[in-house]
């Protein structure tokens, strides 16, 4: 196959070239292959070949060096580490939000030096704060430094970063936006459609969920929260939340089968439809390296279709490879490149061996043993193809990957599905999108179900490996042989054909025939809605009060849940993600409305994830200390609450907010006239809150400080609580004996994160605590995760997320 | 010109689509060398009007009973082994390009065994499944072979009645029971003329007879039936 040959060809000669410099005469040596052509006309074709490779092998290096520029002052890397300059560019890349930063790739035109200002080109990735409102398209100017890219133990992200071609970036620079909407008009559509996509999920399920679905379907990885990412790291299965050519190929053949039943393959308008409809896709995720590999790859095989040709997966890899690389020859050390192809190839060559297993779908027992074994072996094939670039590029490996890859995907199609006919609700008719949603919702639990069981086993995740390069060849070359023997030695044509005809098995999957009995589809229905019952019922108000101080790190958020169902939220964390990932845990999976959201004082740690809440919750109700706004932040909070007509309150003290069934939530702090002259007026004039009904009662304090702590205590008797959310999450600078001596309380919240910098609680906090209700009745957030109380307005229960002391 | 950019045309659809033998796997054609001389032939003895093999080589006995509209069926191979696979490649798995390959061997078939026709007709397909699978294999198979032995096709034959496969019906009543009036024939220049009547696979030959008769009624003088495949 001169294709094959020539791809490899060309893929080497890229290689080398990033390797040695070739001259271009040696162009001119495949002459030397051609000239003996006339002489021996009987060798011909394998003459002409040989030139053509020999051509390729050259014709890649001198591609490779073609792509090497020197450093000079015209480009931007070399403005690296040179102080404080000013870079003017225009944002070329869609925004990408991750914890509490936005980031984003600028290519720059201009920079200016102590006001000397020259052209220049390159392209700098920039950090900023993750409130900032940039898009696609922004022409901005940053007065900042650049920075070559930091080098990690386990990550190379130089080189990560230099693979796309970004070798300088900026933290946190100053920015002035120029002008708006200069990008490839197309693409700003895309990129639009991409947030309201992602937006519409966001309103439709709640959090983990949402941001799973949002990392599945369009490759927004970065709300993942932290520790959810961790499971997925230890568990070997971040794979399966970076788009991968499984999404792309799902997503393809539901368009295919789609269009087909909807045109018919008469006239060729299915395969025009799928294209262009798959490159769309392709750019709505970013077009990142894998999916532009499966992009390609499902091109080729839309075209074969077209003339009628076989579909042979290892002769379009080769082709996409080579088209990839010469492109970008960069691609070709990028992991996530090396990772899809060889995964790929792993398919295209392993998965024959288990198609051979599987029987004729007749009857649905042996639909689900094909699936079994096909998904076992996509699953080994991959596996085998792809730990030891793995192994050798993150230094760990799972043990676990494989089956958890295995019992995951099932839910995989199901979730790609669910997941685009929510966006695409959600962003026709909201409660459209909800209903979808909880769809959505039962398949990502179940995914997330699976990656937690399989995070919680011991002994799974192998760290610290360190693997050489000889011996990941050497791993290639033991593999490559077996292969070759298993394909030479027992019944070649046996597997060459299904390799021919069976690997690209989602095409053969569209012409299979439906199940005769609509029996089991009623009771797939019928098990789904049951679950769906029960989880309903399960969530529903139960007559008692939950109060759930939130394990948010660093920060604070509090959830009332009044006995009627009514959600009042004290702060939301300080990151965009945390606060709302655990109101997903805490909240029934259709409960969205927060009735009262309160943000008790202005700072970060409390009012980082008000905006995603907002924007994604239905906030009923707004109350905000009378502190004055505190940060750019607050211009964002302003438009988001002017955009949305949502009512707010300042509060102080004096006021009161009725629950119902005679719950009451009295504000204690600050007076009217705030306190003024105290060691620190922003946390001392924070709000105060005490929650009472029946006979129990909470004391919130946000960051009070012993200066209003006094005030308090000077003007207020009602002060006695049950439980007291500790104030400044520990610091020693609040909760003063005497305080404790009036609130007298039974149990104690601190919500402190793990190892902060402040070094919250501090030990003469534990200490007076400790002396007043004893150290078993004080909870930590960092230590218990989120802490419940629960109560009946007589007894009070408490339940930890984590069993203390771990 | 047209024939010199059809050539071009196909050297590069090759290039970027190399053909594979459906067999063996071995790159260049869809059958290769070595696996065409395997292939499953039906060879004589057979009957002299079905086609079937039979030792006496004159009829079969249940040919000696009818007295049916079609006047012989002949068939290049048992539809057995690569032949079955490469059927199915063309009907279900869109390698339209296997026809030529497939056609080739039909026309071998007519040129040594001096058959003799003046007209291919090919079986037809129901528009909606014609919608389904996007072309009539029948009718790829029959262009080809006409191009092949340089005979006129014509497209007189409809399916009128969307019947279900004959491949799910399980016996030769049935068959029959399933394709009666399915077909209808457009008379167009069909009056006097030897027709050969292509179809891929030849089960009990119900579906080339109710072919047949319509053909006759429309004024054929003879029809042969002929498909690349029996089933036996």
């Amino acid at each position: 196959m001169p294709l094959l040959y020539l791809s490899i060809s060309w893929l080497t000669g890229i290689f080398a070239g990033s390797i040695i410099a070739l001259p271009a005469w040696l162009l001119a040596l495949s002459l030397t292959l051609i000239v003996p052509v006339i002489f021996l006309p009987r060798y011909r074709k394998i003459l002409l070949l040989s030139a053509f490779c020999y051509l390729a092998v050259i014709g890649g290096a001198l591609r490779y060096q073609s792509t090497v520029q020197p450093l000079d002052n015209a480009q931007l890397q070399y403005y690296n580490e040179k102080g404080t300059l000013q870079v003017q560019g225009m944002v070329s890349g869609a925004p990408e939000i991750k914890n509490s930063s936005i980031s984003f790739r600028l290519s720059a035109d201009n920079i200016a030096v102590n006001d000397a200002a020259s052209a220049v080109r390159g392209d700098v990735l920039v950090r900023l704060p993750f409130y900032k409102e940039i898009r696609y398209g922004d022409v901005l100017r940053l007065i900042g430094e650049l920075e070559t890219p930091q080098q990690f133990d386990d990550f190379d992200y130089k080189n990560y970063l230099a693979n796309q071609g970004i070798y300088s970036i900026m933290n946190y620079p100053k920015t002035v936006l120029l002008e708006r909407s200069k990008g490839f008009m197309p693409l700003s559509w895309i990129y639009d459609l991409r947030d309201k996509l992602a937006q519409s999920l966001s309103m439709s399920m709640p959090e983990p969920q949402s941001s799973l679905a949002q990392a599945i379907l369009l490759g927004l990885r970065g709300n993942i929260p932290a520790d959810l990412m961790q499971s997925f790291y230890y568990t070997g299965t971040t794979h399966l939340l970076a788009i991968s050519g499984l999404n792309l190929t799902i997503i393809l053949g539901m368009i295919v089968t789609a269009a087909i039943l909807l045109f018919g393959r008469k006239n060729k308008l299915y395969i025009w439809l799928s294209l262009s409809l798959i490159w769309l896709y392709t750019l709505l995720t970013g077009m990142p390296a894998t999916v532009v590999r499966a992009a390609v790859m499902g091109s080729v095989f839309l075209i074969a279709e077209l003339v009628g040709r076989q579909r042979n997966s290892i002769a379009a890899l080769a082709l996409t490879a080579a088209l990839m690389v010469g492109i970008e020859p960069g691609i070709l050390r990028d992991t996530s490149f090396q990772l899809s192809a060889l995964s790929m190839l792993g398919l295209a060559l392993i998965l024959p061996y288990f198609n051979r297993f599987s029987s004729v779908a007749d009857h649905p027992l042996y639909s689900v043993k094909n699936l079994v074994i096909i998904g076992f072996g996509s699953t080994l094939a991959a596996v085998l193809a792809t730990w030891p670039v793995i192994a050798i590029n993150f230094h760990q490996f799972s043990l676990v990957s494989m089956p958890a890859t295995f019992f995951a995907m099932p839910s995989f199609a199901a979730i790609i599905v669910a997941s685009i006919l929510t966006a695409a609700a959600g962003l026709i008719w909201q409660p459209l999108g909800w209903l979808m949603g909880l769809l959505a919702w039962l398949f990502l639990s179940y995914f997330l179900l699976i990656i937690q069981i399989f995070s919680a086993l011991p002994l799974v995740f192998i760290q610290n490996i360190n693997l050489q390069l000889w011996q990941v060849i050497l791993y290639y070359i033991i593999l490559a042989t077996i292969i070759l023997i298993l394909q030479n030695y027992p019944r070649i044509s046996e597997f060459l054909k299904s390799s021919v005809s069976e690997s690209m098995s989602i095409f053969n999957s569209i012409r299979a025939r439906p199940l005769k009995s609509y029996g089991v589809y009623i009771l797939v229905i019928l098990l789904i809605a049951n679950i769906f019952i029960w989880i309903g019922f399960a969530g529903l108000p139960d007559g008692k009060l939950h109060v759930s101080v939130f394990d948010v790190g660093q920060g604070e958020s509090i959830l009332i849940r009044t006995p009627e169902g009514q959600n009042v939220l004290i702060d939301t964390g300080p990151d965009p993600k945390s606060a709302a990932v655990q109101l997903g845990k805490s909240l029934p999976f259709w409960d969205r409305k927060i009735d009262l959201l309160i943000l008790t004082q202005p700072q970060s740690d409390h009012t980082s994830g008000s905006l995603q809440i907002i924007q994604t919750c239905e906030v009923k109700k707004l109350v905000l200390s009378p502190l004055p706004p505190h940060s750019v932040f607050y211009e964002e909070l302003d438009k988001l609450v002017e955009m949305k007509s949502l009512k707010t309150v300042t509060a102080h003290a004096g006021q009161e907010i009725s629950l119902g069934r005679g719950g009451r939530l009295m504000i204690l702090t600050p007076p009217v006239t705030m306190l003024t002259g105290t060691a620190d007026d922003i946390n001392n004039n924070s709000l105060a809150l005490r929650l009472s009904w029946n006979s129990v009662s909470f004391l919130f304090t946000s960051d009070i400080e012993r200066d209003a702590e006094r005030y308090l205590m000077e003007n207020r008797a009602s002060l006695r609580s049950d439980i007291l959310k500790v104030a400044h999450h520990g610091s020693r600078n609040s909760t003063s004996d005497d305080f404790l001596a009036i609130v007298r309380p039974s149990a104690a919240v601190i919500s402190a994160g793990e190892q902060n910098r402040f070094g919250h609680p501090h030990r003469e906090v534990l200490d007076r605590l400790n002396e007043w209700i004893g150290m078993n009745r004080v909870f930590i957030t960092s230590k218990c995760g989120t802490v419940e109380f629960i109560s009946d307005g007589q007894k009070l229960w408490y339940k930890t997320e984590k069993i203390a002391g771990k | 010109m047209t024939g010199r950019l059809k050539q071009l045309a196909e050297i590069v659809t090759d290039f970027f689509f190399p053909r594979q033998c459906i067999g063996c796997g071995k790159a260049g054609d869809f059958i290769c060398d070595q696996c065409s001389k395997k292939l499953p032939r039906l060879l004589p003895p057979i009957c002299q009007k079905c086609g079937k093999p039979e030792s006496s080589s004159i009829y079969c006995p249940a040919c000696w009973k009818k007295q049916g509209g079609i006047d012989s069926i002949r068939s290049v191979f048992i539809f057995n082994g690569m032949i079955r696979t490469a059927i199915h490649e063309l009907k279900y798995y869109n390698l339209k390009a296997i026809a030529a390959c497939l056609a080739k061997y039909m026309a071998d078939y007519i040129n040594e065994n001096k058959i003799s026709g003046s007209i291919v007709v090919p079986v037809p397909l129901h528009s909606r499944r014609l919608r389904e699978r996007g072309y009539n294999q029948s009718g790829l198979l029959a262009d080809e072979f006409a191009r092949l032995v340089d005979l006129p096709v014509l497209n007189c034959l409809l399916r009128i009645k969307d019947s279900q496969p004959q491949a799910r019906t399980t016996n030769v009543n049935m068959r029959r029971e399933n394709v009666k009036d399915a077909f209808s024939c457009l008379n167009k220049g069909i009056v006097d003329q030897q027709v050969i009547l292509i179809d891929d696979v030849c089960t009990s030959g119900a579906t080339l007879e109710a072919c047949a008769d319509k053909l006759k009624k429309a004024g054929a003088k003879h029809v042969l039936g002929f498909t690349l495949a029996r089933e036996i």
